[in-house]
């Protein structure tokens, strides 16, 4: 290929993605909606990842003797690698007492008068009261005092048994690093899927097809410029999206910068092929976007969790729901990510992005077809 | 002299409500585009977050032969939580479960070794052995606590002068709500708003994306006939939306809604349509686009499923956040509605009554001055 036929072909591919920004950049709050929106998710959704790990807690002190203290300071220190396992809102016991029997607290462990003694002589008893409206945050409490209260007897009166532990990492990955990561690639999915795939569904949304197709070029150039206008707008956002999950959030990526950039570049690639995939087949802006945000939403949560799912798939419907996220391309998009960015496990990656980059080549292959297909088939009432 | 003042024609009403229906209708995609996130949200999270119960899978290899090693390993097999078994032995043979926990198959393995009962026996502490595939600390979280857990029933009934301290639990209900069902509930909560608020603005911005706008600006004093047939066709969507997601929820999560507390869950319900429908007016009316309608009130809806009471409630939050939630009226819908549907006595609606019939208010006024102002 000459350099004069490169530069033929790249002329129409970079107009038609400086005409989709112009039109972007005109409707300025579409523009802040595409761009934003991922980072809303983002906002709310880092919300709930301390819950994992820490409980906020009510404690009714109804004793204040030592062995009551040591008791609740043992509360308050035990924790695994992310942080403390209970934030312990109070201890004063008409406080708690009032929060929970009003229901605006769910749980309240009770101290009971006659604790220091009873734990002196070798028989005491602490009580969890539950409003137990959901088993999960039942049982997370539960499991946390039993942790609690085996630490504090193993101070009074010696262990039973001790744990050696063999694990796969030197430490636990934090939910925070595990779920930014996930965060990060469901940025890059949104972002080109919904942008690429409004940007070719509007051409017939607002009638502007027929217009694009007297243009003297390609089919494949303006299949490249949909592509190439989709990925110009995705990665402000997903620019903004990793701005906000290191500053706001603290996440911390450990990975060679090419490597991180280069499963962005291919999960951007592989979000705007399907954007486009679905763009052209619905050709409606109205199925386009609520499709593909609850697309984003699916892989997000499938794709995402697959390590996790991983070690609860021996039953239904979770072994199916892991098998279809074994099915996904996008699963192993995630688990690139986060050996890259995460745990620096090295021994899957080569497999993983091979199907990343053959599945990313696939889809934009079959994004191509259809958008040449729907190009050349025009419907009488365009 | 005739009256100037804008007079509501039920005619009219419902000749708008009526097109806006036909035209929902007739609309695949419209019709089930609002349903998208509250059944995605609940096959995916009622699945993946709670359909197991509480158990988790593990290897259990028990080298020792002894009566103490035997005890620990019923004990760990019939440890229980409030719903279900804690543990799952998915195998006891040491080749297979070091290759699965390996594999990221399971997280756990615990192996109890051939001296147990000779260390115990002597005096001594044992030591368990265990191989974990530490993904994350939650994952992590969830298989060492209940290890711990095991610890300590054990020692509780086998080592009585090493646990003066006990757990006893006392609980609200006589029975846990599974968390599945609690998710469930959740995304019912959701479609209520979710459902009326995507239908409003979507009927609004039809009339824009369909060139039709014209037309209703043509016709005589068409503002609050047309604000008010297209609210009541966006609650009846709305309507629609939540009695696709609450049969699913019934269906396939058990969800069972206690039939005495029916009057008030349906009347915050209703209300919260009506204010989600003026919210929804306003937000089509202004932006006009389906392409900036639906990721706004989608994804802002579905985040605040997650932050705002839908997935866990409020109160097991961060303070942070709950400080947050008090400003976010989601928070509120969500936490009225579950602890309606849930607590065996919960807290009087009459606040939320109320605040929900002021929201709704202020909403359909908004809603009307947005439409009004564009047309």
């Amino acid at each position: 290929m000459t350099r004069a036929s490169v530069v033929r072909w790249w002329a129409p591919v970079w107009a038609i993605a400086l005409k989709d920004w112009a039109r972007f950049t005109r409707q300025p709050f579409l523009m802040v909606i595409s761009v934003v929106i991922p980072l809303v998710f983002i906002f709310f959704y880092s919300l709930i990842v301390p819950v994992s790990n820490t409980n906020p807690v009510l404690v009714a002190d109804l004793d204040r003797s030592p062995a009551a203290g040591a008791l609740i300071a043992t509360l308050r220190e035990i924790r695994s690698e992310e942080g403390a396992y209970y934030d312990v809102i109070t201890t004063d016991p008409a406080t708690a007492l009032a929060a929970f029997d009003e229901q605006r607290a769910l749980a309240v462990v009770v101290v009971p008068q006659g604790f220091g003694e009873q734990v002196a002589a070798g028989h005491a008893t602490v009580q969890l009261r539950l409003s137990n409206i959901n088993s999960d945050y039942s049982k997370n409490l539960r499991l946390r005092l039993d942790k609690a209260v085996r630490t504090f007897n193993d101070r009074e009166a010696g262990p039973v048994m001790t744990v050696h532990e063999t694990r796969w990492l030197g430490r636990d990955p934090t939910m925070l690093g595990y779920i930014s990561t996930s965060l990060l690639l469901f940025g890059c999915l949104y972002a080109a899927m919904v942008n690429t795939g409004l940007q070719v569904a509007a051409e017939w949304n607002d009638r502007t097809l027929k217009g694009l197709l007297l243009a003297p070029v390609g089919r494949g150039s303006l299949v490249a410029g949909k592509v190439l206008a989709g990925l110009g707008q995705s990665v402000v956002s997903v620019a903004l999206v990793l701005l906000v999950l290191v500053v706001g959030f603290g996440f911390r990526p450990s990975g060679q910068v090419a490597a991180m950039a280069g499963i962005v570049t291919a999960t951007l690639l592989m979000g705007a092929g399907i954007g486009a995939a679905v763009g052209v087949a619905s050709k409606r802006t109205l199925e386009t976007a609520s499709g593909l945000i609850a697309l984003a939403i699916v892989f997000f949560l499938v794709s995402g969790n697959e390590e996790s799912m991983r070690g609860l798939a021996w039953g239904q419907p979770i072994t199916a729901l892991w098998q279809l996220s074994r099915a996904l391309p996008t699963t192993y998009a995630f688990m690139s990510a986060r050996s890259i960015f995460l745990t620096g496990d090295t021994s899957d990656l080569p497999a993983n992005l091979t199907i990343v980059v053959a599945a990313t080549t696939l889809v934009l292959g079959l994004a191509g077809w259809l958008l040449r297909r729907a190009y050349t088939h025009l419907t009488g009432g365009q | 002299m005739t009256s100037t003042v804008p007079m509501l024609s039920p005619d009219r009403i419902v000749a708008v409500a009526a097109k806006c229906l036909r035209q929902w209708a007739r609309d695949r995609q419209a019709l089930s585009g609002p349903m998208l996130v509250p059944l995605v949200l609940m096959m995916l999270c009622g699945v993946l977050f709670g359909f197991g119960g509480d158990e988790w899978n593990i290897g259990l290899v028990t080298r020792g032969s002894g009566p103490h090693a035997q005890a620990f390993e019923r004990e760990v097999r019939d440890l229980r939580g409030s719903i279900s078994p804690y543990f799952r032995v998915v195998t006891t043979d040491p080749r297979e479960a070091q290759r699965l926990v390996e594999a990221g198959r399971l997280q756990l393995v615990v192996t109890i070794p051939d001296d147990f009962d000779r260390t115990l026996d002597s005096g001594g502490v044992p030591r368990l052995q265990t191989q974990v595939y530490n993904i994350n600390t939650d994952m992590m979280k969830n298989a060492r606590l209940r290890l711990d857990r095991a610890v300590q029933d054990y020692a509780a009934t086998h080592a009585p002068s090493r646990t003066p301290v006990v757990v006893t639990q006392a609980t609200t209900r006589p029975h846990d709500v599974w968390r599945r069902t609690f998710i469930a509930n959740s995304a019912v909560i959701l479609a209520i708003m979710v459902g009326s608020a995507l239908n409003a603005a979507i009927m609004v911005a039809r009339e824009w994306e369909r060139r039709t706008a014209k037309e209703v600006r043509l016709a005589p004093r068409p503002v609050l006939d047309v604000a008010a047939g297209t609210l009541l066709a966006a609650v009846v969507a709305g309507v629609a939306t939540t009695l696709v997601t609450f049969a699913v929820a019934v269906a396939v999560f058990g969800v069972r809604v206690p039939l005495g507390r029916l009057p008030v869950i349906l009347s915050v319900a209703l209300l919260v349509s009506v204010a989600c429908a003026g919210l929804g007016v306003a937000v089509g009316a202004w932006l006009r686009d389906f392409r900036a309608i639906q990721p706004l009130l989608m994804v802002t809806f579905a985040g605040s499923f997650f932050a705002a009471g839908g997935f866990t409630s409020v109160a097991t939050l961060p303070r942070a956040v709950q400080t947050f939630d008090r400003f976010w009226p989601p928070a509120h819908v969500f936490e009225t509605l579950q602890a309606w549907t849930w607590m065996t006595d919960p807290p009087s609606a009459t606040p939320m009554l109320a605040g929900s019939a002021v929201v709704a208010a202020a909403a359909v006024a908004l809603g009307t001055w947005a439409l009004g102002r564009r047309l």
